[in-house]
């Protein structure tokens, strides 16, 4: 985080950044409210919950494609974590096109909403099915 | 006599290289000419040279009794023309023999006809001028992209001097009318409407290797026999399939290839249809009656609608902005810039942006270059705005020293 805040002084852009550091609760989500966008640039993430918080709030998302949700969502703009060119292009399409913003709000919400942890576990009981009468 | 009229469409887009936003203003060059050329000579040699040559054979086996009709589109000649100019070749080939009919479509393969009518009876022109200049006939019958069709596009094609128009209409506005006959265009009697037997086209084209589909494995003794239960009075099958099936979506250890060539003999032999050329078809057979389509309908999807292609508001939005832009299109002659136009009108560009499960067998999501709809789309339109970008300045100094440049409407993407 230091390295990060000393990065946006050297470039003389901190006047454009807030770094909130951790936060939780409800003020997780008054900061989705005001968003336009999420970010989770993660250079390795066994899953990511974060991005599903986001899309809950209706927030348009752009993910690492070195996530574990990266597997499951659709909705939801994929990245690789080192490519930072293409990080800032769809930061910029989901600010410049608000038709595509607009429906990776919408669909992303749907989508966060049909992730229940009972289907998952029917999929897990199913493969145990499928092992013992194999 | 009874007819079989085996139709296949080719065609290839230009795809889009990945565009920036970075690159805006940059660069006005918008392909990826190492994807679109590995993708091009790799479906040369597993499809289009092999199933030519195939063709050519079995014309020449069956001693004219063999005659297939292609509509080949006009990006897929372009790419012909730089990668793989011995396709033409072969085509030509194929166009000598005289059983073998090319058809007229869009020149990009695009939807144009549902926003344009102007730009669509250009892009038709063009066409059929490439096809004429290429095998020396000029197309007398008509399949527009993805045979997509409606009353009213059929009209537009009859008013260019078109005899006929392929089409797929699903079986909810068929209801009880079967495709095995010609119909009549409701805006104009003397055209005639062709329709897609989906089931024998896509057993062929969808399910050939599905090995958990109930009929597999497909032969064509098997399939004679199902030509062989069509009621007697039905007298036209149409299969209407896309090319690459050939060892590009079928692949070669499918047995696709091995069916091709043992389906005349056994269409020949064991029942009473004949190969015929569309225009053979259109000689030989009577419509039967109307055919009535509100609203344009498609093929590639179980609903039969345009969804594949305008179903989600990334579609309709990319579409809508692309054409807004054909006021200035019309006041423009740089050569670059119309070339441009032609190519990111193609259909293909839309249906990655598509947000439903692409079907099976389908051949688009095969070849599609992008991770997903929406990097689909954000290219698509970081290209757009770019070309926009590049119109309106030469549209504006063009006119800048006739008129006030604030009574230019400039289209902003």
């Amino acid at each position: 985080m230091n390295k990060m805040i000393k990065r946006t002084a050297q470039l003389k852009i901190s006047d454009k950044f807030h770094f909130t550091g951790f936060l939780k609760g409800d003020d997780v989500y008054k900061m989705l409210r005001i968003s336009n966008v999420y970010i989770m640039p993660s250079v390795s993430e066994p899953f990511g919950i974060s991005p599903l918080e986001a899309m809950q709030a209706g927030v348009p998302v752009i993910i690492s494609n070195q996530s574990g949700v990266s597997e499951i969502l659709s909705n939801a703009i994929k990245i690789n974590f080192w490519d930072v060119d293409a990080m800032a292009e769809a930061i910029y399409g989901i600010l410049k096109y608000p038709t595509m913003s607009k429906m990776l709000a919408r669909c992303g919400k749907i989508e966060s909403h049909n992730l229940k942890w009972k289907d998952s576990a029917y999929k897990v009981k199913q493969v145990y099915k499928s092992a013992i009468s194999a | 006599m009874r007819s079989i009229c085996l139709y296949f469409n080719i065609h290839q887009p230009v795809r889009l290289k990945k565009f920036r936003f970075f690159d805006l203003g940059r660069s006005d060059y918008y392909y990826d000419d190492y994807s679109n050329e590995i993708i091009l000579s790799k479906v040369t040699k597993n499809c289009y040279l092999p199933a030519n040559k195939m063709i050519l054979d079995l014309i020449i086996q069956h001693q004219g009794r063999f005659k297939v009709a292609f509509s080949i589109s006009g990006t897929a000649i372009d790419q012909f023309k730089l990668y793989a100019p011995e396709v033409i070749e072969s085509f030509r080939e194929l166009a000598d023999t005289g059983c073998v009919e090319f058809l007229a479509e869009t020149y990009s393969h695009s939807f144009s006809v549902l926003k344009d009518k102007t730009e669509f009876k250009k892009q038709v022109e063009s066409h059929a001028n490439t096809i004429e200049t290429l095998f020396g006939i000029r197309p007398t019958i008509f399949a527009n992209t993805e045979l997509i069709y409606s009353d009213e596009i059929g009209a537009v094609v009859a008013d260019m001097g078109y005899k006929a128009i392929l089409a797929e209409v699903s079986s909810h506005i068929l209801k009880w009318r079967s495709p095995n006959y010609l119909y009549r265009n409701a805006i104009n009697p003397a055209f005639t409407v062709f329709l897609k037997n989906n089931p024998l086209s896509d057993d062929i084209a969808s399910r050939f290797s599905n090995s958990d589909w109930s009929r597999w494995p497909l032969t064509s003794p098997k399939y004679a026999s199902w030509l062989n239960k069509i009621p007697k009075e039905e007298k036209i099958i149409n299969l209407f399939m896309n090319y690459e099936i050939f060892g590009e979506h079928q692949k070669l250890d499918t047995g696709i290839f091995e069916f091709l060539e043992s389906l005349p003999s056994a269409v020949l032999r064991k029942t009473d249809f004949e190969f015929r050329t569309p225009s053979e078809v259109v000689e030989n057979h009577q419509p039967i009656s109307t055919l009535h389509v509100n609203y344009p309908v498609s093929q590639a999807d179980k609903t039969m609608e345009l969804t594949p292609w305008m179903g989600n508001d990334l579609q309709k939005e990319a579409f809508e902005k692309l054409y807004k832009l054909n006021k200035l299109i019309n006041q423009c002659t740089d050569q670059g810039i119309l070339k441009d136009w032609q190519y990111l009108q193609t259909s293909d560009h839309f249906y990655y942006m598509s947000t439903k499960s692409f079907p099976q067998g389908d051949v688009h999501a095969s070849l599609n270059p992008y991770e997903g709809p929406y990097e689909a789309f954000m290219n698509f339109m970081n290209v757009l705005n770019d070309f926009s970008i590049r119109l309106n300045q030469l549209v504006k100094s063009k006119y800048s020293h006739q008129f006030n440049i604030n009574e230019i409407e400039l289209a902003e993407v």
